[in-house]
């Protein structure tokens, strides 16, 4: 396995060596070409398998680790109960065991020229076909276990259900890049991929596509970690360590904190500092930093050598310190694309790019922790609209339109709900404080004012041929970019209110909403514009064909 | 937006007038439940003294006025809100009084197309549409309240003019 000499500090992607991917007949070309004629042929295996021996070693390393906790408590606490409980410990791992000995021994898995089928179970027998024409993403995964094995999990994933539809774990390195390359060149047997050429690979196997889109440094990662809300989670993850500090700290360290605290009260006053500020503010940067800390390493753990390729029709991802992962998306299969810029990000020039795809699995909450929910983690901003037509390959041909304004009115219906806020807020100030100061949150209206004006202005939309765009926000910005052959409905709305102001709000619905939020909602369109503008998308949407 | 779109001048379709007994008969029905359940609540609120006398009348004015509002009044505006336009490509919605939507389905996006009727629909001689599309938020749409054979035969249209697009 390639990663053993490298080690860990070489960013090159440590996952399997390309093998070209099969090239379509119509294509001349030396590679030999595996597909089967159509037909009867269809059925006939061009791949089949089962699971690396290995996968025993781990699921019985799995068992153990499971059922490592209970036991220890056994040892250390229980006396009397202790043969019983270790009786149904051992039943317990023995079952678990078995279980996965017998799935072991009974998965096997095929790929034909249409579909991939995995059958499992002794006595319940479990078949799964999965068409490949349906395939929405191929990741392989590989833990830190996985790599000095050489094995690695292949995950297959379909706009149906919720998450990963087939697991194959574990695999050889090259028996799962063999099968990815054939599902994805089978899944991407149509017409328009014809032109799919195949990849290269150097020499020594490290996967060389013909087209790395973008590979972060170690400065981005860190950049990416400084700015990212990883923040948040740091602190709690600190707040849970005092927590569990508090509980095994002896009372005297307090106090001594206590007497060292004092003194230094004592020195500042007669410095004639106010020492609560200081010590306030010490205290809230050191959290800072201790969260900026995590943020970056675990920014630089999850995102480690992030590469982004393009192998042929398919958008490659690989990253991982640890982890490694690897997905391959084929493009046609992004729903919606968003470029992310959150107000830090945006000072600094970055940006973050999201797509969603019919598969991304909806409500899984494991997409960030595993990175899968960005397409690309960090970028700088003018690094972004070079990249567009690699993923959406008909934005090169795309005629370049104008940004289009809502109406104007925005403006004045945000000042007049910020007026109500405001309003409540002195209302409220002045109750509790029983004093005329609560008038002085008034002085915040032209702040409100500005801040509507501002939006408006960076609110807009664009409508191209293939392609509808929008984007808000002025210090934190949001880009959407919608294909026009996977809008699903367009909704035109309009409250009471909208319709004094005679304008409307207006919606795209796609397939995939998970990572992007899907398409966003348009509010404030002059009424006549929305319908007109809905309209033409619909005809547009129905004229296009659309694609999983 | 310079487009003209040529069959933006076609008339909206209407739902069969039949649908707003239909939504009387479903008022008539939670109105009774309704109005009898305020009515002995408001009793026996009010016979133990918890609230006074004027309050309980009060408060069960404002649901039967309410109910009845509701029973006369908003079906047959929900009816005139209500239509649809179909032509060769895009199938368009209306709906609502106060809060006005359309919907905009492009044919070839859709999925699958249910056709329901429950026993009082069967009775008026209605059916419900149910549009199904890939999408999330506005996945389902749905016609009700049509002429049982006009809903069947816009069923066979859209399927027809929808299933070019196999994905």
């Amino acid at each position: 396995m390639a990663s053993e000499n490298e080690g860990m500090a070489n960013p090159s992607p440590k996952l399997p060596p390309v093998i070209p991917p099969v090239p379509p007949p119509v294509v001349e070309s030396s590679l030999p070409d595996v597909r089967p004629p159509p037909l009867v042929a269809d059925l006939v295996p061009l791949a089949e398998g089962r699971l690396h021996p290995f996968t025993l070693l781990l699921t019985v390393g799995q068992a153990l680790r499971s059922f490592l906790i209970p036991l220890l408590i056994v040892l250390f606490l229980g006396r009397r109960t202790e043969g019983a409980v270790f009786f149904w410990i051992a039943l317990m791992m023995g079952l678990s065991l078995t279980y996965s000995l017998i799935r072991y021994f009974t998965f096997s898995y095929r790929v034909t020229a249409n579909e991939l089928i995995t059958t499992q179970g002794l006595l319940g027998r479990l078949e799964r076909k999965i068409p490949l024409s349906r395939v929405q993403d191929v990741r392989i995964e590989q833990s830190l276990l996985q790599r000095l094995l050489g094995v690695v999990e292949l995950q297959i994933e379909t706009a149906g259900g919720k998450g990963v539809e087939a697991n194959l774990s574990v695999l050889s390195i090259t028996e799962a890049d063999r099968l990815r390359t054939l599902i994805l060149a089978q899944s991407g047997r149509s017409p328009e991929n014809i032109s799919a050429a195949p990849t290269a690979s150097n020499s020594e196997g490290i996967p060389i596509s013909q087209n790395v889109l973008c590979r972060l440094t170690m400065g981005d990662l860190v950049r990416a970690g400084l700015t990212s809300n990883y923040m948040a989670s740091a602190f709690v993850v600190l707040l849970v360590i005092w927590q569990k500090l508090d509980d095994w700290l002896p009372e005297s360290v307090y106090a001594q904190l206590a007497r060292i605290m004092e003194q230094s009260v004592h020195q500042a006053s007669n410095n004639g500092h106010s020492f609560s500020w200081l010590m306030a503010l010490g205290i809230g940067l050191m959290l800072l930093l201790v969260g900026l800390v995590f943020s970056v390493v675990g920014s630089v753990t999850l995102f480690y050598g992030f590469t982004l390729s393009r192998v042929g029709e398919d958008l490659r991802r690989s990253y991982g310190l640890f982890t490694r992962r690897s997905s391959s998306l084929p493009r046609r299969r992004i729903q919606v694309l968003r470029i992310d810029e959150p107000w830090l990000r945006r000072l600094l020039g970055l940006a973050t790019l999201r797509a969603d795809t019919a598969g991304s699995a909806a409500g899984d909450d494991n997409e960030e922790k595993t990175g899968h929910d960005v397409l690309l983690p960090i970028a700088r901003r003018e690094v972004i609209p070079p990249l567009l037509p690699e993923l959406l390959p008909a934005l090169s041909e795309e005629q370049e339109t104008e940004w289009r304004k809502v109406s104007p009115c925005g403006i004045r219906r945000g000042f007049v709900k910020g007026t109500w806020a405001l309003l409540a807020l002195s209302a409220v100030i002045c109750l509790v404080g029983q004093s005329w100061r609560g008038l002085l949150a008034m002085a915040l209206l032209p702040a409100v004012y500005y801040l509507n004006v501002q939006a408006y202005l960076h609110l807009g939309y664009r409508l191209g041929d293939n392609f509808f765009w929008s984007r808000q926000g002025w210090l934190s910005r949001k880009t959407w970019i919608v294909p026009l052959r996977n809008a699903q409905a367009i909704i035109v709305h309009q409250s009471p209110l909208d319709r004094w102001h005679k304008v409307a709000g207006i919606r795209v619905d796609t397939a995939g909403q998970t990572n992007t939020g899907g398409a966003p909602h348009l509010l404030n369109v002059p009424a006549k514009e929305a319908v007109e503008l809905a309209r033409l998308l619909a005809r547009k949407a129905a004229t296009l064909r659309y694609r999983w | 937006m310079t487009t003209t779109l040529d069959h933006e001048e076609a008339p909206l379709r209407r739902l069969s007038p039949q649908v707003i007994r239909l939504w009387r008969l479903n008022q008539a029905l939670s109105s009774a439940f309704w109005i009898g359940g305020t009515a002995i609540a408001c009793l026996v609120l009010a016979w133990n003294r918890v609230i006074p006398l004027p309050l309980a009348v009060l408060l069960f004015g404002a649901v039967l006025t309410l109910r009845l509002f509701l029973f006369f009044w908003h079906p047959r505006r929900a009816y005139e809100n209500w239509g649809y336009r179909l032509d060769d490509k895009v199938l368009e919605i209306h709906f609502g009084i106060w809060w006005k939507t359309i919907q905009l389905l492009p044919l070839s996006r859709l999925q699958h197309v249910d056709l329901h009727a429950g026993p009082i629909e069967r009775a008026m001689g209605l059916a419900t549409l149910t549009l199904h599309t890939a999408g999330t938020h506005d996945a389902i749409l749905v016609i009700p309240g049509l002429d049982a054979t006009e809903a069947a035969r816009l069923r066979d249209e859209l399927v027809a003019k929808g299933g070019d697009d196999g994905v």
